[in-house]
């Protein structure tokens, strides 16, 4: 990030440009259908949606910001595809979904992909149970991490399941002090109100 | 991941946009000084890096000009608190706690400034936010209250890139090309500042300010006393003391 911050001219700000999507508001109690997939969820309060793709089956929602809230939605991603868009395929190819997956996978599967999409080695697995999602039953996980060359410390907390061999699945992450505990309830509250099909 | 890249690109839009060069500040809706007590200040370290700006458009730190502009700024910085009769407050890093305490906040301060600036500055508005400036270090905060007494932090960063002879000469090759109908044209130096006022008994930040282009060369003692004036200029100092529009324009470089 740093790095790239220091990276300017118009050659990266046109080859990037796509990216720089607009918001989306997601009001409070209304229906929302993530990518048009048989994933929907309602939100308890008024977030932003951002209109930048993370990859075919990604969506992310924020309150103040992706820096400082970070609500992503994996859906009905199939085996053999990766969580989100291919960082660097040829160097450091990202893991890929497999439908045979049983939780303590899909934890490794995801731990990889952002070692890798985020060059870091500060990544923890926290905590890994059992829950129910979309009525399905499911995993829940808490994680730890620092982007490099960023200090700051993010927890995160994902809920998911598979379903009818594909990944569907909810992230929360937020930096430690003050954001992360500020609105963990409101993304349990995101996926209480998951339904799938 | 790509949302990082996003965030990226606006912050490299920032810094080469020179249609807009000069301060916009943000103040919280309503916010003023309290008008009882003092206004005391910890100073947070600047977070200054000084580089060249190469012909492809890559920074190369200088470690040098780098060491010299924090110690300007830091002079600076006292000195422009001392004309506003604002006491400023040191935390004892050797205290213990206080060194990881001020690193946890120095690095959530970037992550809610990078959100300021990507959303408030660039464009890419959120919704939520619309017409509102309401972003926060959290309560937590009033722990570097605590540690160095004072009510208020004030966080300041620079990145001050000046063209190399390669890049000036890039420059000149594409003014020159206009000549004959091709015309590329390239940026010089980049300069962009942002400086925070941050409340900390509730950790919000209650003015913010964001200066592009330059106010004098930072790597000497009158420029950089240049640019902690025209970056502090807005900012709230006196008791009672609310936001005030700034009119100072910088020099484009």
């Amino acid at each position: 990030m740093r790095k790239f911050l220091m990276i300017a001219g118009g050659a990266a700000l046109l080859a990037a440009a796509p990216a720089m999507a607009g918001f989306k508001l997601m009001p409070a109690g209304q229906p929302q259908l993530i990518r048009k997939s048989a994933l929907t969820v309602t939100p308890g309060i008024a977030w932003n949606r951002l209109g930048a793709r993370l990859g075919r089956n990604a969506e992310a929602w924020t309150l103040d910001g992706n820096t400082l809230n970070d609500l992503i939605f994996y859906t009905a991603i199939p085996a053999g595809q990766t969580l989100f868009r291919e960082v660097d395929k040829k160097n450091k190819p990202l893991p890929k979904f497999d439908a045979k997956m049983l939780a303590p996978d899909v934890v490794a599967m995801f731990e990889s992909s952002y070692r890798i999409a985020n060059s870091t080695s500060l990544f923890s697995v926290d905590s890994v149970e059992p829950a129910t999602f979309a009525g399905k039953p499911g995993f829940r996980f808490t994680y730890s991490f620092t982007i490099q060359n960023e200090e700051v410390r993010r927890s995160g907390e994902a809920t998911g399941a598979i379903v009818n061999g594909q990944l569907y699945m909810i992230t929360f992450e937020a930096p430690k002090i003050h954001y992360y505990d500020r609105n963990i309830a409101d993304y349990r509250a995101v996926v209480a109100s998951a339904k799938v099909g | 991941m790509l949302k990082r890249l996003a965030l990226g690109v606006a912050a490299a839009a920032l810094v080469t946009s020179p249609a807009a060069a000069g301060p916009k500040d943000f103040t919280a809706q309503g916010y003023a000084l309290p008008a009882d007590k003092p206004v005391t200040i910890v100073l947070m370290r600047p977070d200054m890096e000084v580089g060249e700006l190469q012909a492809g458009g890559m920074v190369e730190p200088n470690a040098d000009w780098t060491k010299a502009a924090r110690e300007h700024l830091a002079k600076a910085m006292e000195s422009a608190h001392k004309s506003r009769n604002i006491e400023l407050k040191p935390i004892d890093e050797s205290q213990e706690g206080n060194a990881q305490l001020v690193a946890d906040y120095e690095a959530l301060h970037r992550a809610v400034a990078e959100a300021i600036v990507t959303y408030k500055y660039y464009g890419a508005k959120l919704p939520t936010k619309k017409d509102q400036f309401d972003w926060t270090l959290g309560p937590g905060a009033q722990k570097l209250g605590e540690a160095s007494g004072a009510n208020y932090a004030l966080f300041f960063y620079g990145r001050d890139n000046f063209a190399s002879a390669s890049r000036k000469a890039v420059q000149v090759a594409g003014m020159l090309g206009c000549l004959i109908g091709m015309c590329i044209i390239t940026s010089g130096g980049q300069h962009v500042y942002y400086a925070s006022l941050v409340e900390l008994s509730t950790g919000n930040v209650v003015w913010f300010n964001v200066l592009r282009g330059s106010k004098g060369d930072v790597r000497e003692a009158e420029g950089a006393q240049g640019m902690v004036d025209a970056i502090m200029a807005s900012m709230p100092s006196r008791p009672g003391e609310g936001g005030k529009a700034t009119t100072v324009a910088a020099k484009a470089r």
